[in-house]
């Protein structure tokens, strides 16, 4: 049996509206997601648990959205912190001054974890450890990383 | 005069790192704060450059007591993308395998807290019964934790006549040693002194904080991914699901002690029904079409989500994991208020968290 999973396109603006509509209705706000398409671009989306499916009311181009932690709580607080943190997205109104996930000195509290390429974080991690901030130490143990991706290992 | 108390992150009483804040008076809880993050392994960003063969298998490591269903819900979300038709007998095997993973977490979970109450004697015998599932999964997958039992398309490996009968075994022991601990901890008056009225969520806090899974069940929420929005062939099977109305941590126990004979009933019907058709598509690297999808499914602790987004490579663009501690663990603050400092190690676990599949 399928689960449906309806995408409505959505403008910042509205989504402070929906979501209190939602929150009236007792609907559960299952999760919000966000990525960056192929042209690098935010897409957000909210996740509403109307069942027997799923309404997805996306959110596409803009990194800058109000935030819904007032009218669902921590359901949607923690999951905009975490895209505070991995992605960059800005919620306004929400509280960043507390790391969810990340360590505050990973990555000198930049975060992003998710957009940043593999090899800089590679290169960042190894150069940290060998304490080389020009991250010339790391130039071998990238070439490694790199030659056991292309050998499929 | 207020007082902090840190637990954890690593605490005799937590079997996972999370660090709780605790603002006490004398040995009251008047606030706490949660802090998550201790175990972040960075798998959402590993998926998105590995093939869906190898995000399978990377996936299915998230977790190691519910590993099958973050395979599972993984695959059928790029199943769904990618319009592949999985067969019914693939279906019922995932099923299977799904609800002894449920059977083990649940006699695991119900060994911790009357390990944490102090009734070890039942600990080890919940564990023991335990240990007859693990034998059981040993015997259908070859593996005790990771079961490598689905890829995109199905699953790996059928299961025979005999095995059928091994199984069919294995659950009548397990069904009337958990129908003896169901009894025991209805009637000890030592689990109800400590299980009863502690760690209390209400109806209404479960529902605005997002509780899912047996912990919302347990606050008389009727939740379960399998009942509202079937998936895979759950609506093939006569199930009921188990609520309970006081909220508290003796809720948390009982709900969890009955799914038990709710998951034995499912198998036995599957192995009844158990249909011919083809394991799966082939064992080639598929290519997925461009698309998203969000797919849930009720792992033992509640609704576990993966939205897939595919770009038309090998590899996905973004795999987004949410696992049901995500949600649950925000309910700690509210139950841990206006507690005792000595049951906080209670009522932390009674949520069977799984901080490192949160952190994931």
């Amino acid at each position: 049996m399928k689960q449906e999973y309806k995408v409505i396109p959505t403008q910042p603006e509205e989504i402070r509206h929906i979501a209190r509509k939602m929150r009236k209705d007792n609907v559960i706000l299952a999760m919000i997601h966000g990525y960056l398409d192929e042209n690098g671009e935010a897409v957000i989306s909210y996740e509403f648990q109307v069942e027997p499916g799923i309404e997805s009311y996306c959110i596409r181009g803009h990194a800058r959205v109000p935030s819904i932690s007032d009218i669902y709580d921590k359901a949607a607080e923690w999951p905009e912190r975490e895209l505070n943190e991995l992605f960059g997205f800005e919620f306004e109104g929400l509280d960043t001054s507390k790391r969810l996930f990340l360590p505050d000195n990973m990555l000198s509290g930049q975060g992003q974890i998710i957009v940043t390429p593999m090899d800089e974080l590679i290169r960042d991690r190894y150069s940290e450890k060998a304490g080389d901030p020009d991250g010339n130490a790391s130039g071998s143990v990238i070439e490694k990383v790199s030659d056991t991706e292309r050998s499929g290992g | 005069m207020s007082q902090i108390i840190p637990i954890g992150p690593y605490h005799p009483s937590l079997e996972e790192p999370v660090h709780a804040r605790l603002v006490t008076e004398g040995e009251v809880i008047k606030d706490a704060e949660v802090f998550i993050g201790y175990n972040h392994r960075g798998i959402e960003k590993l998926a998105m450059e590995k093939n869906y063969i190898q995000a399978t298998t990377l996936v299915e490591r998230v977790c190691g007591i519910c590993s099958h269903i973050h395979a599972m819900t993984f695959c059928m979300a790029c199943e769904e993308i990618a319009g592949m038709k999985v067969s019914k007998k693939a279906q019922y095997i995932r099923v299977v395998i799904e609800e002894l993973e449920r059977i083990h977490s649940h006699l695991l979970w119900l060994g911790i807290a009357l390990h944490i109450i102090g009734h070890d004697s039942y600990f080890m015998k919940s564990w023991a019964d335990r240990e007859v599932c693990m034998d059981i999964l040993e015997e259908l997958t070859g593996n005790r934790v990771n079961y490598g039992m689905c890829i995109v398309g199905g699953v790996r490996r059928d299961i025979s006549k005999s095995q059928m009968e091994t199984v069919l075994k294995g659950l009548d022991a397990i069904e009337e040693s958990t129908k003896e601990l169901t009894d025991f901890v209805m009637n000890d008056r030592t689990v109800a002194l400590k299980t009863q009225g502690v760690g209390v969520l209400t109806t209404e806090a479960a529902i605005r904080i997002g509780a899912i899974g047996p912990h919302a069940r347990a606050s008389n929420v009727p939740v379960d991914v399998r009942i509202d929005a079937p998936h895979s062939c759950y609506d093939e099977f006569d199930f009921k699901i188990a609520t309970y109305h006081t909220c508290d941590v003796f809720a948390r126990v009982v709900v969890r002690a009955l799914e038990v004979f709710e998951s034995i009933k499912i198998i036995r019907q599957a192995f009844k029904n158990m249909p011919g058709g083809a394991l799966n598509l082939g064992k080639s690297i598929p290519t997925i079409a461009p698309g998203e999808y969000m797919c849930r499914n009720e792992a033992p602790r509640g609704q576990l989500s993966y939205k897939v987004v595919a770009n038309g490579t090998d590899k996905p663009a973004r795999v987004s994991i949410h696992v049901p501690t995500f949600k649950n663990a925000p309910t700690l603050v509210e139950m841990l208020k206006g507690d005792q400092v000595d049951a906080a190690g209670l009522i932390v676990a009674s949520i069977d968290p799984c901080f490192s599949c949160m952190d994931r």
